[in-house]
Order: structure tokens, then sequence, then C-alpha cells
């Protein structure tokens, strides 16, 4: 019996491992989950991507409408009072899927699509036009 | 030189198999499941897809750095401004 104990661990260790190979890709709900965070991620850096472009034409249309340089500074000072909000909304969506992704339940989820929502919406809003994304977050079913 | 993740993670698992393998031979079972499940949750990290905090913090930079150029950009027109 002693002799064949390791031929017995042998197998019971390549048995193991098999299970565990055919359960790591059909491990749906991990996956689907990661899956979820990574499309958010690619979400929220196409919003910011679009933004920064809007962002960059719109200073420049608020110092073409002043009259004055000086007034051209103060609008200035005066959106980016209202885009500093929406900075501050996109930087919370990428630290709740950050944090999401280290978790597993459902509240840290749905936290991380809702801020990458709301992200979105505010950022729409000051824009005045919807966003052309096409890989918008969604929870999992 | 620096090693690639997927070579770390690479050895990182021959490593496992050989704990797993010597703590069979020393006839622990418990100790050679705990080994084959650390080894097959290596594997899953490595075909993981998760969300690297590099990831998110290179976003937020270039986020940060663009805006800083917008800034600049738009201070030099109002500068400018006749």
């Amino acid at each position: 019996m002693k002799r064949l104990l390791p031929v017995v661990l042998l197998y019971a260790m390549i048995g193991a491992f098999c299970v565990g190979l055919v359960v790591v890709p059909t491990s749906c709900s991990s996956s689907q989950r990661t899956d979820t965070l990574h499309a958010a991620v690619i979400a929220v850096k196409g919003v910011q991507d679009v933004f920064l472009i809007w962002d960059a034409q719109h200073q420049l249309d608020i110092v073409a409408k002043a009259a004055t340089k000086e007034q051209a500074a103060a609008d200035l000072a005066a959106y980016r009072v209202i885009r500093d909000k929406l900075v501050a909304a996109l930087d919370l969506a990428y630290q709740a899927i950050a944090l999401a992704s280290t978790e597993s339940d459902q509240p840290s989820l749905d936290a991380a699509i809702a801020a990458a929502k709301a992200a979105e919406a505010d950022i729409e809003t000051l824009m005045g036009k919807a966003l052309p994304m096409t890989a918008r977050p969604t929870r999992p079913t | 030189m620096a090693m690639a993740p997927a070579t770390v993670t690479a050895l990182g698992i021959i490593e496992e198999i050989a704990v797993a393998a010597i703590t069979a031979v020393e006839g622990d079972p418990i100790g050679t499941i705990k080994g084959i499940l650390e080894v097959v949750a290596l594997i899953r990290a490595g075909f993981s897809n998760a969300v690297s905090p590099a990831e998110v913090a290179t976003n937020l930079k270039t986020f940060t750095e663009g805006l800083a150029a917008n800034d600049t950009a738009a201070n030099a027109a109002a500068a400018n401004k006749e």
C-alpha cells in the first residue's frame, strides 16, 4: 500500500489539474465580470478622448466670443470650474472600476458601471450632444 | 534585464508544480491539492483580462495632460487677443 501511495497521488494530482484547467475557461461569471469592467474602461477612455478634442475647440471658441482678453480669461475660468466637476466624475469612474476589478461582489460592479455611466452622462450634458460611443458598459446578466 | 510578465508567470507555474510534486512525494495529500489549486490560480491569473491599476493610472494621466495642453493653448489665445 505504501508503494502505491505516490502513484495514487500522482493520478489524483493529474486529475485535479485537468479539472482545474476545465474550470478556468468555463468560470463564466468571473470572466463576464472581468470583460464588463474592461469594456467599461475602454468606454470611459473613449469618452475622455472625445471630450479632450471637444474641450480644445470649446475653449478656443470661448476666447473667440469674448470681447476682451480679460473677459476671455474670466469666461475660461468659469468654464473650467464646471469642467473640474466632470474631471472628478471621470476620476471617480476609473477608481470605481479599479476597485471593482479587485472584488467579486455585485455592489462594487454596479457602482463601477453607474459611475462610468454618470461620468459619460455629465460630459454629454456639458457638450450638449450624445457621445458617439459604441462600447458602452452593460451589467452582466 | 527584466523578464516579461508571461515569463514570470510561466516560471511561477513551474515552481508551483515542483512544490506540488515534492509535496506529493512526501505523502501529504492535502498539501498536494493545495499546491495544485495554487497552480490553477496562477494559470487563471495568467489568462486574466482584469483591469490593471497601471492602465487606469495611464488613462487618467493622459486625460489630465490633455486638459493641461488644451488650457495652455486657450490661455495663449486669450493672451494674444486684441
